[in-house]
Protein backbone atom coordinates (compact mmCIF):
# COMPACT_ATOMS: atom_id res chain seq x y z
CA UNK A 1 0.00 0.00 0.00
CA UNK A 2 1.71 3.23 -0.62
CA UNK A 3 2.26 5.65 2.13
CA UNK A 4 0.60 8.40 1.63
CA UNK A 5 -2.67 6.41 1.17
CA UNK A 6 -1.58 4.37 4.07
CA UNK A 7 -1.03 7.53 6.32
CA UNK A 8 -4.72 9.05 4.82
CA UNK A 9 -6.22 5.87 5.89
CA UNK A 10 -4.47 6.00 9.22
CA UNK A 11 -6.07 9.59 9.90
CA UNK A 12 -9.48 8.58 8.75
CA UNK A 13 -9.58 6.18 11.59
CA UNK A 14 -8.61 8.52 13.85
CA UNK A 15 -11.48 10.48 12.95
CA UNK A 16 -13.78 7.78 12.83
CA UNK A 17 -12.51 7.05 16.42
CA UNK A 18 -13.20 10.71 17.80
CA UNK A 19 -16.16 10.78 16.48
CA UNK A 20 -17.55 7.53 17.76
CA UNK A 21 -15.89 8.71 21.40
CA UNK A 22 -16.87 12.30 20.91
CA UNK A 23 -21.19 11.04 20.47
CA UNK A 24 -20.72 8.17 23.32
CA UNK A 25 -19.57 11.00 25.65
CA UNK A 26 -22.43 13.28 25.06
CA UNK A 27 -24.84 10.75 25.53
CA UNK A 28 -23.36 9.93 28.46
CA UNK A 29 -22.95 13.62 30.00
CA UNK A 30 -26.59 14.35 31.76
CA UNK A 31 -26.01 14.39 35.35
CA UNK A 32 -27.18 16.48 38.24
CA UNK A 33 -24.84 19.47 39.26
CA UNK A 34 -26.97 20.18 43.10
CA UNK A 35 -25.32 21.62 45.93
CA UNK A 36 -26.28 21.35 49.39
CA UNK A 37 -25.08 21.85 52.50
CA UNK A 38 -24.86 18.03 54.54
CA UNK A 39 -25.13 18.48 58.31
CA UNK A 40 -23.52 15.42 60.12
CA UNK A 41 -26.92 14.91 61.28
CA UNK A 42 -30.42 17.32 60.63
CA UNK A 43 -31.60 16.94 64.41
CA UNK A 44 -29.16 17.45 67.54
CA UNK A 45 -28.82 17.84 70.99
CA UNK A 46 -28.36 21.32 71.97
CA UNK A 47 -24.83 22.34 72.91
CA UNK A 48 -24.08 19.61 70.32
CA UNK A 49 -21.01 20.28 68.38
CA UNK A 50 -21.89 19.10 64.70
CA UNK A 51 -19.99 19.00 61.60
CA UNK A 52 -20.69 19.87 58.12
CA UNK A 53 -19.87 19.62 54.31
CA UNK A 54 -20.58 21.28 51.32
CA UNK A 55 -21.77 18.27 49.07
CA UNK A 56 -21.71 18.52 45.44
CA UNK A 57 -23.17 16.37 42.16
CA UNK A 58 -24.91 12.92 42.59
CA UNK A 59 -24.42 9.35 42.56
CA UNK A 60 -20.80 8.67 41.56
CA UNK A 61 -19.82 12.30 41.04
CA UNK A 62 -21.17 13.35 44.48
CA UNK A 63 -17.91 14.89 46.08
CA UNK A 64 -17.22 17.57 48.73
CA UNK A 65 -17.27 20.97 46.83
CA UNK A 66 -14.05 22.74 46.11
CA UNK A 67 -15.17 25.89 46.25
CA UNK A 68 -13.02 28.83 47.74
CA UNK A 69 -13.60 30.94 51.07
CA UNK A 70 -13.84 33.82 49.23
CA UNK A 71 -16.91 32.80 47.16
CA UNK A 72 -18.85 32.55 49.99
CA UNK A 73 -20.78 35.34 50.69
CA UNK A 74 -23.30 33.94 53.35
CA UNK A 75 -23.08 31.41 55.95
CA UNK A 76 -25.21 31.65 59.04
CA UNK A 77 -27.84 30.47 60.59
CA UNK A 78 -31.24 31.70 61.25
CA UNK A 79 -32.81 31.14 64.86
CA UNK A 80 -36.09 29.80 66.20
CA UNK A 81 -36.04 33.54 67.66
CA UNK A 82 -35.27 35.05 64.26
CA UNK A 83 -32.41 36.17 65.70
CA UNK A 84 -29.41 35.41 62.91
CA UNK A 85 -26.25 33.73 64.25
CA UNK A 86 -22.87 34.42 61.70
CA UNK A 87 -21.16 30.56 61.37
CA UNK A 88 -18.67 31.86 58.69
CA UNK A 89 -15.91 32.19 61.37
CA UNK A 90 -17.03 27.94 61.61
CA UNK A 91 -15.51 27.35 58.20
CA UNK A 92 -12.64 25.09 57.31
CA UNK A 93 -12.85 24.05 54.08
CA UNK A 94 -11.43 21.36 52.55
CA UNK A 95 -10.65 19.86 56.29
CA UNK A 96 -9.82 15.64 56.53
CA UNK A 97 -13.71 15.07 57.30
CA UNK A 98 -15.38 18.41 57.27
CA UNK A 99 -16.14 21.80 55.58
CA UNK A 100 -17.66 23.39 59.06
CA UNK A 101 -19.50 23.20 62.41
CA UNK A 102 -22.07 24.80 64.43
CA UNK A 103 -23.42 24.43 67.86
CA UNK A 104 -26.77 25.69 68.86
CA UNK A 105 -27.50 26.51 72.49
CA UNK A 106 -31.63 27.27 72.50
CA UNK A 107 -33.91 23.98 71.28
CA UNK A 108 -36.43 24.96 68.02
CA UNK A 109 -35.63 24.47 64.52
CA UNK A 110 -32.62 26.43 62.75
CA UNK A 111 -32.04 26.89 59.33
CA UNK A 112 -28.88 27.21 58.09
CA UNK A 113 -28.48 29.29 55.13
CA UNK A 114 -25.32 29.10 52.59
CA UNK A 115 -24.79 31.49 49.31
CA UNK A 116 -21.77 32.10 47.34
CA UNK A 117 -21.23 34.82 44.53
CA UNK A 118 -22.72 34.82 40.79
CA UNK A 119 -18.47 34.39 39.93
CA UNK A 120 -18.46 30.67 39.25
CA UNK A 121 -18.19 30.04 35.63
CA UNK A 122 -18.92 27.06 33.38
CA UNK A 123 -18.36 27.12 29.48
CA UNK A 124 -19.10 23.62 27.99
CA UNK A 125 -19.37 22.14 24.19
CA UNK A 126 -23.20 22.52 22.85
CA UNK A 127 -24.48 19.17 23.10
CA UNK A 128 -23.60 19.28 26.88
CA UNK A 129 -24.84 22.41 27.41
CA UNK A 130 -28.21 21.51 25.77
CA UNK A 131 -28.38 18.47 27.82
CA UNK A 132 -27.81 20.34 30.81
CA UNK A 133 -30.53 22.51 30.36
CA UNK A 134 -32.98 19.71 29.75
CA UNK A 135 -32.10 18.01 32.43
CA UNK A 136 -32.46 20.87 34.56
CA UNK A 137 -35.79 21.89 33.09
CA UNK A 138 -34.12 24.91 32.07
CA UNK A 139 -36.94 25.40 28.80
CA UNK A 140 -36.57 29.09 28.87
CA UNK A 141 -33.07 29.07 28.39
CA UNK A 142 -33.48 26.25 25.69
CA UNK A 143 -35.97 28.36 23.84
CA UNK A 144 -33.66 31.06 23.73
CA UNK A 145 -31.14 29.14 21.78
CA UNK A 146 -33.80 27.77 19.89
CA UNK A 147 -35.00 31.42 19.55
CA UNK A 148 -31.65 32.70 18.12
CA UNK A 149 -30.28 29.42 16.53
CA UNK A 150 -27.40 29.18 19.30
CA UNK A 151 -28.41 25.36 20.09
CA UNK A 152 -25.25 24.37 18.14
CA UNK A 153 -23.28 26.83 20.04
CA UNK A 154 -21.54 26.67 23.11
CA UNK A 155 -23.24 27.49 25.82
CA UNK A 156 -21.50 29.21 28.73
CA UNK A 157 -23.12 30.92 32.36
CA UNK A 158 -22.24 32.14 35.50
CA UNK A 159 -23.78 30.70 38.69
CA UNK A 160 -24.17 31.01 42.24
CA UNK A 161 -25.05 28.36 44.90
CA UNK A 162 -27.83 29.29 47.55
CA UNK A 163 -28.35 26.51 50.18
CA UNK A 164 -30.96 25.60 53.07
CA UNK A 165 -30.84 23.07 55.71
CA UNK A 166 -33.11 22.66 58.33
CA UNK A 167 -31.83 21.11 61.77
CA UNK A 168 -33.68 20.23 64.52
CA UNK A 169 -31.84 21.07 68.19
CA UNK A 170 -33.92 19.41 70.39
CA UNK A 171 -37.33 17.96 70.24
CA UNK A 172 -39.66 19.80 67.80
CA UNK A 173 -41.49 22.93 69.45
CA UNK A 174 -44.25 24.09 67.84
CA UNK A 175 -44.15 27.84 68.29
CA UNK A 176 -40.71 27.81 67.04
CA UNK A 177 -41.01 26.60 63.49
CA UNK A 178 -41.95 29.63 61.96
CA UNK A 179 -38.86 30.35 59.84
CA UNK A 180 -38.92 27.23 58.34
CA UNK A 181 -41.54 28.19 56.01
CA UNK A 182 -41.14 31.76 55.44
CA UNK A 183 -38.78 33.28 52.90
CA UNK A 184 -35.41 34.39 54.03
CA UNK A 185 -34.84 36.80 51.01
CA UNK A 186 -32.46 34.64 48.79
CA UNK A 187 -32.33 34.87 45.59
CA UNK A 188 -33.32 31.74 44.60
CA UNK A 189 -35.27 29.68 47.07
CA UNK A 190 -37.52 26.72 48.12
CA UNK A 191 -39.55 27.95 50.64
CA UNK A 192 -41.69 24.69 52.44
CA UNK A 193 -45.24 25.53 53.17
CA UNK A 194 -45.34 22.60 55.84
CA UNK A 195 -42.89 21.81 58.44
CA UNK A 196 -41.29 18.54 57.84
CA UNK A 197 -40.47 17.86 61.37
CA UNK A 198 -43.69 18.88 62.82
CA UNK A 199 -46.02 16.33 64.44
CA UNK A 200 -47.78 14.74 63.44
CA UNK A 201 -45.84 14.54 60.24
CA UNK A 202 -48.39 15.89 57.38
CA UNK A 203 -48.60 13.15 54.25
CA UNK A 204 -47.52 15.73 51.91
CA UNK A 205 -44.71 18.43 51.46
CA UNK A 206 -46.00 21.70 49.92
CA UNK A 207 -42.99 23.75 48.51
CA UNK A 208 -42.83 27.30 46.82
CA UNK A 209 -40.34 28.71 44.78
CA UNK A 210 -39.23 32.67 45.39
CA UNK A 211 -37.25 33.75 42.55
CA UNK A 212 -36.09 37.40 43.19
CA UNK A 213 -38.48 38.21 45.56
CA UNK A 214 -41.60 36.63 43.36
CA UNK A 215 -43.42 33.70 43.33
CA UNK A 216 -41.54 31.30 40.15
CA UNK A 217 -44.20 28.99 37.56
CA UNK A 218 -42.25 26.36 35.78
CA UNK A 219 -39.58 25.79 37.86
CA UNK A 220 -38.44 22.27 37.49
CA UNK A 221 -38.05 20.74 41.79
CA UNK A 222 -36.36 17.53 41.95
CA UNK A 223 -36.57 15.71 45.50
CA UNK A 224 -33.60 13.42 46.43
CA UNK A 225 -33.16 10.68 49.11
CA UNK A 226 -29.28 11.32 49.48
CA UNK A 227 -28.94 7.87 50.95
CA UNK A 228 -29.33 6.67 47.64
CA UNK A 229 -29.08 9.81 45.31
CA UNK A 230 -28.13 8.71 41.81
CA UNK A 231 -31.83 9.74 40.54
CA UNK A 232 -34.42 12.07 42.21
CA UNK A 233 -37.39 10.38 43.59
CA UNK A 234 -39.95 12.66 42.43
CA UNK A 235 -39.62 16.09 40.29
CA UNK A 236 -42.29 18.72 39.38
CA UNK A 237 -42.55 21.95 38.24
CA UNK A 238 -43.96 24.86 39.89
CA UNK A 239 -47.54 25.33 39.04
CA UNK A 240 -48.40 29.71 38.66
CA UNK A 241 -48.72 30.17 42.24
CA UNK A 242 -44.83 28.82 42.65
CA UNK A 243 -46.03 25.97 44.18
CA UNK A 244 -45.77 22.42 43.67
CA UNK A 245 -46.12 19.26 46.65
CA UNK A 246 -44.12 15.94 47.10
CA UNK A 247 -45.06 13.20 49.07
CA UNK A 248 -43.33 13.98 52.71
CA UNK A 249 -40.54 11.49 53.22
CA UNK A 250 -40.89 9.45 56.73
CA UNK A 251 -37.19 8.64 57.40
CA UNK A 252 -33.43 9.10 55.89
CA UNK A 253 -31.94 12.53 54.28
CA UNK A 254 -33.59 14.36 51.69
CA UNK A 255 -32.92 16.85 48.97
CA UNK A 256 -35.06 19.67 47.28
CA UNK A 257 -33.20 21.22 44.62
CA UNK A 258 -34.31 24.00 41.68
CA UNK A 259 -32.25 25.55 38.78
CA UNK A 260 -33.56 28.92 37.28
CA UNK A 261 -31.47 31.19 35.01
CA UNK A 262 -31.79 34.55 32.91
CA UNK A 263 -29.76 35.44 29.79
CA UNK A 264 -27.07 37.70 30.79
CA UNK A 265 -26.75 41.19 29.24
CA UNK A 266 -24.56 41.31 26.14
CA UNK A 267 -21.67 43.18 27.94
CA UNK A 268 -20.84 39.74 29.96
CA UNK A 269 -18.78 37.17 29.47
CA UNK A 270 -20.63 34.46 29.63
CA UNK A 271 -24.45 33.71 28.23
CA UNK A 272 -26.62 33.36 31.18
CA UNK A 273 -26.68 33.86 34.80
CA UNK A 274 -27.91 30.72 36.54
CA UNK A 275 -28.74 29.61 40.57
CA UNK A 276 -28.79 26.94 41.99
CA UNK A 277 -30.58 26.85 45.33
CA UNK A 278 -31.58 23.75 47.73
CA UNK A 279 -33.14 22.83 50.68
CA UNK A 280 -31.94 19.66 52.75
CA UNK A 281 -33.34 18.44 55.73
CA UNK A 282 -33.44 14.67 57.60
CA UNK A 283 -34.71 12.30 59.85
CA UNK A 284 -33.09 10.81 63.21
CA UNK A 285 -33.02 7.17 63.27
CA UNK A 286 -33.49 8.15 66.64
CA UNK A 287 -34.54 11.21 68.94
CA UNK A 288 -31.61 13.18 70.27
CA UNK B 1 -37.19 -13.49 10.98
CA UNK B 2 -34.72 -14.93 13.60
CA UNK B 3 -35.06 -11.14 15.26
CA UNK B 4 -38.94 -11.65 14.49
CA UNK B 5 -39.32 -14.88 16.32
CA UNK B 6 -37.23 -13.28 19.45
CA UNK B 7 -39.20 -10.63 19.54
CA UNK B 8 -41.88 -12.59 20.61
CA UNK B 9 -39.99 -14.66 23.50
CA UNK B 10 -41.31 -13.49 26.92
CA UNK B 11 -38.08 -12.69 28.55
CA UNK B 12 -37.20 -11.33 31.55
CA UNK B 13 -36.64 -7.59 32.22
CA UNK B 14 -33.48 -8.61 33.88
CA UNK B 15 -31.90 -9.75 31.26
CA UNK B 16 -31.44 -6.19 29.65
CA UNK B 17 -28.53 -5.14 30.21
CA UNK B 18 -26.63 -8.66 29.89
CA UNK B 19 -28.86 -8.50 26.32
CA UNK B 20 -27.15 -4.55 25.45
CA UNK B 21 -23.84 -6.43 26.49
CA UNK B 22 -24.19 -9.26 23.90
CA UNK B 23 -25.91 -6.64 21.12
CA UNK B 24 -22.57 -5.04 21.45
CA UNK B 25 -20.79 -7.61 20.82
CA UNK B 26 -22.19 -9.35 18.54
CA UNK B 27 -22.40 -5.96 16.55
CA UNK B 28 -18.53 -5.71 16.55
CA UNK B 29 -17.89 -9.42 15.80
CA UNK B 30 -20.08 -8.83 12.78
CA UNK B 31 -17.80 -5.60 11.79
CA UNK B 32 -14.76 -7.72 12.66
CA UNK B 33 -15.76 -10.53 10.11
CA UNK B 34 -15.15 -8.08 7.25
CA UNK B 35 -11.30 -8.12 8.16
CA UNK B 36 -11.24 -11.99 8.14
CA UNK B 37 -8.68 -12.54 5.38
CA UNK B 38 -10.75 -14.31 2.44
CA UNK B 39 -13.98 -13.36 3.51
CA UNK B 40 -16.44 -15.43 5.62
CA UNK B 41 -17.78 -18.72 4.33
CA UNK B 42 -21.68 -19.42 3.86
CA UNK B 43 -21.58 -21.07 7.27
CA UNK B 44 -20.08 -18.67 9.56
CA UNK B 45 -22.27 -15.84 7.55
CA UNK B 46 -25.47 -17.51 8.29
CA UNK B 47 -24.58 -18.42 12.17
CA UNK B 48 -23.22 -14.65 12.42
CA UNK B 49 -27.10 -13.48 10.96
CA UNK B 50 -28.65 -15.80 13.47
CA UNK B 51 -26.57 -14.88 15.94
CA UNK B 52 -27.71 -10.74 15.09
CA UNK B 53 -31.46 -12.08 14.55
CA UNK B 54 -31.57 -13.33 18.52
CA UNK B 55 -29.78 -10.11 20.33
CA UNK B 56 -31.62 -7.76 18.02
CA UNK B 57 -35.33 -9.41 18.39
CA UNK B 58 -33.99 -9.68 21.95
CA UNK B 59 -33.05 -5.87 22.90
CA UNK B 60 -36.74 -5.07 21.28
CA UNK B 61 -38.36 -7.79 23.21
CA UNK B 62 -37.44 -5.81 26.52
CA UNK B 63 -36.68 -2.12 25.64
CA UNK B 64 -38.54 -1.21 22.19
CA UNK B 65 -41.65 -2.01 20.42
CA UNK B 66 -42.74 -4.67 17.71
CA UNK B 67 -42.49 -1.53 15.31
CA UNK B 68 -39.16 -1.05 15.75
CA UNK B 69 -38.82 -4.42 13.68
CA UNK B 70 -40.06 -2.05 10.36
CA UNK B 71 -38.05 0.55 11.71
CA UNK B 72 -35.15 -1.63 11.95
CA UNK B 73 -35.70 -3.30 8.36
CA UNK B 74 -34.18 -0.34 6.67
CA UNK B 75 -31.07 -0.60 7.77
CA UNK B 76 -30.26 -4.11 6.79
CA UNK B 77 -30.32 -2.41 3.02
CA UNK B 78 -26.79 -0.95 4.23
CA UNK B 79 -25.64 -4.48 2.44
CA UNK B 80 -26.50 -3.06 -0.93
CA UNK B 81 -24.06 -0.17 -1.17
CA UNK B 82 -21.41 -2.27 1.10
CA UNK B 83 -21.96 -5.12 -1.63
CA UNK B 84 -21.64 -2.30 -4.59
CA UNK B 85 -18.43 -1.27 -2.82
CA UNK B 86 -17.08 -4.91 -2.19
CA UNK B 87 -17.93 -5.25 -6.31
CA UNK B 88 -15.60 -1.92 -7.12
CA UNK B 89 -12.43 -3.69 -5.59
CA UNK B 90 -12.63 -1.18 -2.82
CA UNK B 91 -13.11 -2.75 0.06
CA UNK B 92 -11.17 -0.50 2.13
CA UNK B 93 -14.10 1.92 2.62
CA UNK B 94 -15.94 -1.05 4.01
CA UNK B 95 -13.05 -1.79 6.34
CA UNK B 96 -13.11 1.58 7.57
CA UNK B 97 -16.82 1.83 8.32
CA UNK B 98 -16.35 -1.17 10.19
CA UNK B 99 -13.49 -0.49 12.14
CA UNK B 100 -15.44 3.02 13.37
CA UNK B 101 -18.36 0.31 14.24
CA UNK B 102 -15.89 -1.77 16.18
CA UNK B 103 -14.72 0.94 18.17
CA UNK B 104 -18.19 2.14 19.04
CA UNK B 105 -19.26 -1.35 19.88
CA UNK B 106 -16.25 -1.67 22.69
CA UNK B 107 -16.69 1.45 23.85
CA UNK B 108 -20.55 1.22 24.19
CA UNK B 109 -19.97 -2.28 26.01
CA UNK B 110 -17.70 -1.03 28.53
CA UNK B 111 -19.57 2.04 29.36
CA UNK B 112 -21.95 0.60 31.50
CA UNK B 113 -19.25 -1.03 33.82
CA UNK B 114 -17.41 2.03 34.37
CA UNK B 115 -18.42 4.12 37.39
CA UNK B 116 -17.04 7.39 34.90
CA UNK B 117 -17.42 7.82 31.32
CA UNK B 118 -13.94 8.27 29.70
CA UNK B 119 -13.50 12.13 28.66
CA UNK B 120 -16.25 13.45 31.29
CA UNK B 121 -15.55 15.57 33.52
CA UNK B 122 -18.60 16.39 36.07
CA UNK B 123 -19.58 20.44 35.38
CA UNK B 124 -20.51 22.99 38.34
CA UNK B 125 -18.41 21.57 40.78
CA UNK B 126 -18.22 25.17 42.45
Amino acid sequence: MPAPFRQRLIDLRRAALFAAMASLIAANSAAAHDFWVQPQAYWVKPQAETTVTLQVGHGPFRQRSPIPLHRITRFMAVAPDRGVIDLRANLHLGAKTEDGAFRFRAPGAYVIVFKTDDHAQSFLPAIRFNDYLNFEGLTLALEQRKRTHQMDADGSENYSRVAKSIVQVGPPVPASQSRITEPLGLPLEIVPEANPYSEPRPPTLPVCVIFEGRRLAGALIMLTNLEHDAAPVEMHRTDRAGRARFKMPTNGYWLLNVVWTKPQPMSRDTDFETTFSSLSFGFPSSRP
Amino acid sequence: MTAIAVTFAPLPAAWLEAVFLATWISVAANAASVHLPGGITSRGALALSLNTGIWCGAVIALSGSRLDLVKALPCVFILVPAAWIVRRHTPIIVKVVSSWLIAVAVLAATLQFLPVTPGYMPDHLE
